[in-house]
């Protein structure tokens, strides 16, 4: 099923062409909020490695600069105003235009209930790790990292349906263990996808807006294949 | 394909461009801060004063009679001795902790622990409600975002970078826009709010000289100057016997100093004046420059004075009878109110007449019987540190 999984997702996506302009219309967005923060006086860093992909199952749109923590303490009002409108329209963009894709290509109407739900799935991108990860916690931390990926492929597409999250997480983990191996392969793909847009310093905003649009293509088409 | 926008849609478009344009307009409006050649009045925020290094602070109007401790602030980590810092109604003491305490009560109002020596330089910002406190210590160079209240701060970004000076006793300069860092190994300037490295050439471990856009550093044999934005270098003279080991840009030359000898250079490196003495101080302490004068320690056979010379063509105007300090490296009298400010040879602080070098005050030594740093004076007070207090002196 996996290549045939793939195979729709492209499909489903050749009936859809307005969800790929969508996408990569977000995609240029954040790209440019990018630029206009790479350019502010406010100290930013980098945000290009292995963590710039966290590991949540919505789609991502791979923003390459971010502020620093400490960077935002003590700014003037206008501009702490400024910096956290900046950081919540990137949010916004990439939670809004995830959601509208999974609405989209599963065929349903984006409510605001389900919109919500969804977004709460990028909140674990907001968790950054207290430590320096070693190889060995590289290693295990990618490994749960794709078992739970893999279990929850498919939730970000009941969210947007409407069902809440205690109905949604046993239906994902259910649904996913019918075809673990085709989950699996398809988790892979989306993941190294997202890798590689986070590692792409020029336009990786651009580049993880594609791989966001197949993402939510597979999953739909996982779904229609499970229904 | 048939896909005609929906209310929503378009709904949703003309929020992304609301939401734009302020971001924009917000981001258009930002300008840096303006370089200076004299700080802001009631502020010393560099070592040596201002980006030239001249230890002439016009503005102060410190004590000329008599005067007494008004306060002091133990705090037993801010050695080696380094001359304080004033900024925004705040004295700062910098050595391994950094702290800061409210110029007029003596309140702390930063406590900022570290595990290295530092030297730092404070610069305003078009973007943080205070100003940055710039950390070098050899090692590694940090902004500290001051705090409202009193608190540790908030270190913005941090550097590695190459330095022999591992004591970090080489201070930073700064201009108000740009940040100059010599760590013996690497000359670097910064760009103070983001940390961006403007460029870096190899160091030379003087205090650098930043004025007219130029960085000058000397090294012990040349005189060197780099275009501050670029760091093309624009400037290489080797003084006609001279080995300066410090350096104070003027107008239209420079003032070095080479050991006991103070001397005046053309901007061609060509000597204007000089002014030998017999005696040796064992490292290289700084000039103070006016528009009509140059204040200096002077070596003597059995002693040290403060040596006045005239800048347009080097005569002597006196030697001081208050006998100062050798000073430690690029430390020098402070120039202020038509005074001058050092640090006595019997451990207090004396005050001798600009114009005649009369005697006006001295302290008795009420510092533990350690030596202390060289004078700051800033608004109405004179300041100084001991490596283990603070001491603020005022008059009435």
């Amino acid at each position: 099923m996996g290549s045939s999984l793939i195979y729709d997702a492209v499909h489903r996506l050749r009936g859809s062409p307005e969800t790929v302009a969508v996408g990569l219309g977000a995609g240029l967005f954040i790209q440019g909020l990018d630029r206009l923060l790479q350019e502010s006086p406010i100290a930013h860093m980098a945000a290009r490695s292995f963590s710039a992909a966290p590991p949540t199952v919505s789609v991502q749109l791979i923003s390459q600069v971010t502020f620093s923590r400490p960077a935002l303490m003590g700014l003037e009002p206008t501009w702490q105003l400024w910096a956290l409108w900046l950081l919540l329209l990137e949010y916004s963009v990439t939670i809004g235009c995830g959601g509208w894709l999974f609405a989209r290509l599963r065929g349903v109407s984006l409510s605001p209930k389900g919109l919500v739900r969804y977004g709460l799935l990028t909140v674990p991108s907001w968790i950054v790790l207290p430590y320096t990860p070693g190889p060995v916690w590289t290693a295990l931390s990618t490994t749960i990292t794709i078992c739970g990926f893999a279990l929850l492929f498919v939730l970000p597409g009941l969210l947007i349906e409407g069902i809440p999250f205690s109905r949604a997480i046993p239906m994902s983990v259910t649904v996913t263990r019918r075809s673990w191996l085709s989950v699996v392969g398809a988790t892979l793909v989306v993941l190294g996808g997202y890798q590689l847009a986070a590692m792409d310093t020029r336009s990786g905003p651009m580049l993880s807006a594609v791989v966001g649009v197949v993402h939510a293509s597979l999953v739909a088409g996982f779904l229609a294949h499970t229904e | 394909m048939n896909w005609s926008p929906s209310r929503r849609g378009m709904l949703s478009l003309c929020g992304g461009v609301v939401g734009v344009v302020p971001l924009w307009s917000v981001y258009e409006r930002y300008k840096p801060p303006t370089r200076y050649s004299t700080p802001p009045p009631g502020s010393w925020p560099v070592h040596g004063y201002d980006p030239a290094g001249t230890w002439h602070n016009p503005y102060a109007t410190a004590p000329r009679t008599g005067v007494r401790l008004r306060w002091r602030v133990r705090d037993r980590a801010l050695e080696p001795l380094s001359p304080v810092l004033v900024g925004e109604g705040t004295v700062y003491g910098i050595g391994v902790d950094i702290v800061g305490v409210d110029i007029v009560t003596g309140e702390p109002t930063l406590t900022h622990r570290s595990s290295d020596v530092s030297r730092g330089a404070l610069v305003p910002s078009a973007v943080y409600r205070n100003e940055s406190l710039i950390l070098s210590s050899g090692a590694a160079i940090r902004a500290l975002t001051l705090p409202d209240d009193p608190g540790s701060g908030t270190v913005r970004w941090n550097h590695t970078v190459n330095g022999t000076d591992t004591d970090g006793l080489v201070p930073p300069v700064t201009d108000g826009r740009d940040v100059v860092i010599d760590t013996g190994d690497e000359l670097a300037v910064v760009e103070p709010t983001e940390g961006v490295v403007r460029w870096r050439r190899s160091g030379s471990g003087s205090r650098p000289s930043l004025a007219h856009g130029t960085v000058y550093t000397v090294d012990g044999e040349q005189l060197r100057g780099f275009d501050v934005e670029t760091g093309d270098q624009t400037t290489a003279v080797q003084p006609s016997g001279l080995l300066p080991d410090s350096v104070v840009a003027i107008p239209d030359g420079f003032i070095v100093r080479d050991g006991g000898t103070t001397a005046c250079l053309r901007a061609d490196g060509s000597v204007c004046w000089r002014q030998s003495s017999t005696g040796h101080l064992p490292y290289a302490s700084a000039p103070a420059v006016t528009d009509e004068a140059v204040y200096a320690v002077v070596p003597e056979a059995d002693g040290r004075s403060i040596g006045a010379y005239s800048l347009s063509d080097g005569r002597e105007r006196w030697r001081s009878a208050l006998v100062p300090t050798g000073l430690s490296a690029f430390q020098a009298p402070a120039v202020a109110n038509e005074a001058v400010y050092f640090p006595t040879a019997d451990g207090g602080v004396g005050a001798v007449d600009a114009a005649s070098g009369e005697t006006l005050w001295q302290t008795a030594a009420p510092f533990d019987d350690r030596p202390i740093s060289a004078i700051i004076a800033a608004g109405e007070g004179v300041y100084c540190s001991d490596g283990r207090s603070i001491y603020a002196l005022g008059v009435g």
